[in-house]
């Protein structure tokens, strides 16, 4: 893949998971684990064999900072090549809706205009899928496309599809419409955009130059109005792919991770998701855990029930606490008694002994990063909270 | 080159012929332990945590894994330009190839590399050894004792001592006389086989007893013992900790249980002083519908669908549905699969023990002493 250069956009849908996107960017969103949400679109990237890669910064990217640093966690501290940092413009709303703005690559001309590579692969950072990109590289070379598209059928329903694109093709793969959301027509194309595209350097630059400065045009829009002066093409992924939009499909999407057949295909494959690796202990389970399905990260003490539930690392969960299809990151701690069903507790939090919280199937509570949670000192009775 | 204050030189070219098949095919130093570390991991993160940037690895025996796996050092942030982590196979010199013929042999060989650095101290130190210990406190003694030599001792209890090197010292901790092994030990401290000399004293000591034709070369029996006849000032500095050496196979499991303690001596959730390694990218772990896990740590990348009881379980290990694993170690990705049942046996790396087994101590009713042993090196 020595023609081929990444560019992950932070930005995407950035603002999209409530509070979980109130201090950090999708990009770094916690999920599965160990994970953050942009090592899958990193990792995809260097498992293809990909060794430039820029990343446009969303807003407030210290936690991309601090996850990524040098790259070095996905071989990405590279002599030649390596990882950049691309600082994007938009900060402030978060660019809700948008994808990859073309102002921010506009004020990134530099990169692109430095790199001698043909192609470039432009993804986002909030679906997670384990894609090797050869296949799609060599169609777009052997084709000679300019534009190759990558795209899968979720089934979605009938208004559920705002901010996605879809995607009419011709008998010979070649996409003759692109189609937003909020356009689709009924019984109209279930080919849905995965927010890839592999473009040739030239035809982007064109792109940039040409309509960059024009406020926060996005690329896939722009794409859409030239699409029959383009070669452009697109390929269907058949694999396992989770876009995260909403705290609800978050929740959901990282239950389905319980699943053997979503886990295998994510995580057991020759080709792995790196993360940014943190030398903590394996898990200790305590002699009263009772742990039934639930994927757990490294660095954990349990010694409570936990069933059907992701733990991230280095949580803590005590004895006799009660925790079920929930959600629990990383460092939080669980005292005695607890009761959790269907919740998310962001990193940091702590939740007091006897606690109480109950969150409807489907309808998760959510808990603020570093939050105590619990009742105050000398109150004896139970805290008890309900989602609704 | 600035001079170094100090540098370390960790052996880790021994068989390991105690620990039986678990050294079949790897070095001892390289022997997977507590879940996700390997037992040099201890001795290299030692180093790190007491600020000792530099670290000659002497190795010998199967060396492959151990070479790959410490690389170039930066698992254990010891990735420095002036110094870092250098592995010291031995090498064919004017004279013919020179096998390291014993731990002093060794670090004769290899005195240019130290020479290069021009430190005032070296640590020797053992690769095969599971302990947290601060070398910079034992230097702080060393420097304050105007030693030129300090040997780490350890109390064991004196039913103990007659297995050990035992020292036994006046009231400033001076070393008045050694024993190798004796029978009536008069003192319960015990060498933990951790040295730091001065240099320029080691330098001449190992050139000194490379012309003793009857000389094994090594530290504990001839240059130690030499250095003391020859007056020399030997002190002996006190470890307060958990130390263990994982020799064979029964103290490698031992050890391993310790791990299971409630409030086990060794703490490897001590963000203080942490226990670095060098791992594959890992998925988490997963625990499933039927599965029941008490008492026990388990690592990245296992899938348990059956019953882990009081058990220590490394990367990548598959336990099948109605498999139960008692009093056990698993060593990474082996695989125990569906109603096989394993009690008390050390389970092998890659190991795959078939569905329906039973294997272990005490299974069939039996007084369990042993330790059984699964791997493809038995």
């Amino acid at each position: 893949m020595k023609n081929v250069v990444g560019i992950i956009s932070g930005i995407c849908n950035s603002a999209a998971l409530e509070s979980l996107t109130k201090s950090r960017p999708i990009s770094t969103v916690p999920f599965g684990a160990r994970y953050r949400l942009i090592d899958f679109a990193l990792s995809n990237m260097v498992n293809t064999g990909i060794r430039t890669v820029g990343i446009v910064t969303p807003y407030n990217y210290r936690s991309v900072l601090d996850h990524i640093r040098s790259g070095k966690d996905w071989f990405l501290d590279r002599k030649s090549g390596g990882l950049f940092f691309l600082p994007g413009n938009d900060r402030e709303n978060g660019g809700s809706g948008s994808n990859f703005v073309l102002r921010d690559l506009l004020e990134n001309m530099d990169f692109l205009k430095k790199a001698r590579e043909e192609y470039i692969i432009i993804s986002c950072s909030s679906i997670v899928m384990n894609i090797d990109y050869r296949e799609a590289v060599s169609f777009h070379q052997n084709n000679d496309n300019e534009v190759t598209f990558i795209y899968k059928d979720e089934g979605f329903k009938e208004g559920e599809s705002e901010g996605v694109f879809f995607i009419e093709q011709s008998g010979d793969r070649r996409v003759k419409e692109i189609i937003p959301g909020k356009q689709r027509r009924f019984n109209g194309s279930d080919k849905a955009l995965l927010n890839i595209v592999i473009i040739n350097r030239e035809t982007l630059t064109r792109i940039v130059e040409e309509y960059g400065e024009n406020g926060d045009s996005d690329l896939f829009d722009i794409l859409g109005e030239m699409i029959d002066s383009l070669r452009a093409y697109a390929l269907e992924f058949r694999g396992y792919a989770a876009r995260i939009s909403s705290l609800k499909n978050y929740y959901n999407h990282s239950m389905k991770l319980l699943d053997s057949r979503v886990r295998n295909e994510l995580f057991m494959r020759k080709n792995k998701i790196h993360t940014k690796i943190t030398d903590n202990p394996p898990t200790r389970y305590g002699e009263k855990a009772e742990v039934i399905n639930t994927l757990a990260g490294s660095g954990c003490i349990i010694d409570g029930h936990v069933e059907g539930s992701i733990i991230f690392r280095e949580a803590q969960i005590e004895q006799d606490a009660f925790i079920k299809d929930s959600i629990i990151m990383q460092r939080n701690v669980i005292g005695k008694d607890v009761l959790l069903e269907n919740v998310i507790l962001d990193k940091f939090v702590t939740i007091k002994d006897g606690t109480v919280l109950r969150g409807e199937p489907g309808n998760p509570i959510i808990i603020e990063k570093a939050a105590v949670i619990g009742p105050e000192e000398g109150d004896n009775e139970k805290y008890n909270l309900r989602s609704g | 080159m600035d001079k170094k204050s100090i540098i370390a030189m960790l052996l880790a070219g021994g068989q390991g012929s105690r620990l039986e098949g678990l050294t079949r095919d790897i070095a001892k130093p390289a022997v997977s332990f507590g879940g996700k570390y390997r037992i040099i991991d201890f001795s290299l993160s030692n180093c790190v945590n007491s600020g000792i940037d530099t670290v000659g690895i002497l190795t010998q025996y199967k060396p492959t894994l151990l070479n790959s796996y410490i690389g170039i050092g930066t698992a254990w942030d010891l990735d420095f330009p002036q110094g870092g982590v250098h592995v010291l196979p031995p090498y064919m010199a004017e004279d013919g190839v020179n096998w390291y013929r014993g731990t002093g042999n060794a670090i004769y060989h290899n005195m240019d590399f130290i020479d290069s650095y021009n430190p005032e101290y070296v640590a020797i130190l053992s690769g095969d050894h599971i302990y947290k210990m601060d070398y910079a406190k034992m230097l702080r003694f060393h420097k304050e004792r105007e030693a030129d030599l300090t040997i780490a001792v350890i109390e064991v209890p004196w039913e103990e001592a007659s297995r050990f090197g035992i020292l036994t010292v006046d009231e400033n901790d001076m070393v008045i006389r050694f024993s190798e092994k004796p029978k009536q030990p008069d003192s319960n401290l015990a060498s933990m086989g951790v040295y730091i000399f001065n240099w320029p004293v080691l330098r001449e000591a190992l050139i000194e007893d490379e012309r003793e034709s009857q000389s094994h070369n090594d530290f504990g029996k001839d240059i130690i013992p030499m250095l003391f006849r020859q007056g020399k000032s030997i002190f002996a500095y006190s470890f307060k900790g958990y130390w263990k050496d994982v020799g064979t196979l029964e103290s490698y499991y031992e050890t391993s249980m310790d791990l299971l303690e409630e409030e086990p001596e060794l703490d490897i959730f001590d963000k203080s002083f942490r226990i670095l390694s060098n791992l594959d990218i890992l998925a988490p772990q997963y625990i499933g519908h039927e599965a029941r896990v008490s008492n026990s740590i388990i690592s990245n990348d296992c899938t348990i669908l059956g019953e882990v009881e009081n058990s220590i379980l490394s990367t990548g290990v598959f336990i099948g549905e109605g498999a139960s694993v008692k009093d056990s170690i698993v060593l990474p990705k082996a695989v125990i699969s569906r109603k096989a049942h394993i009690r008390k046996a050390i389970v092998g790396e890659n190991y795959h023990v078939l569905p329906g087994t039973m294997v272990g101590g005490g299974i069939f009713g039996e007084p369990s002493s042993r330790v059984t042993l699964l791997s493809h090196g038995y």
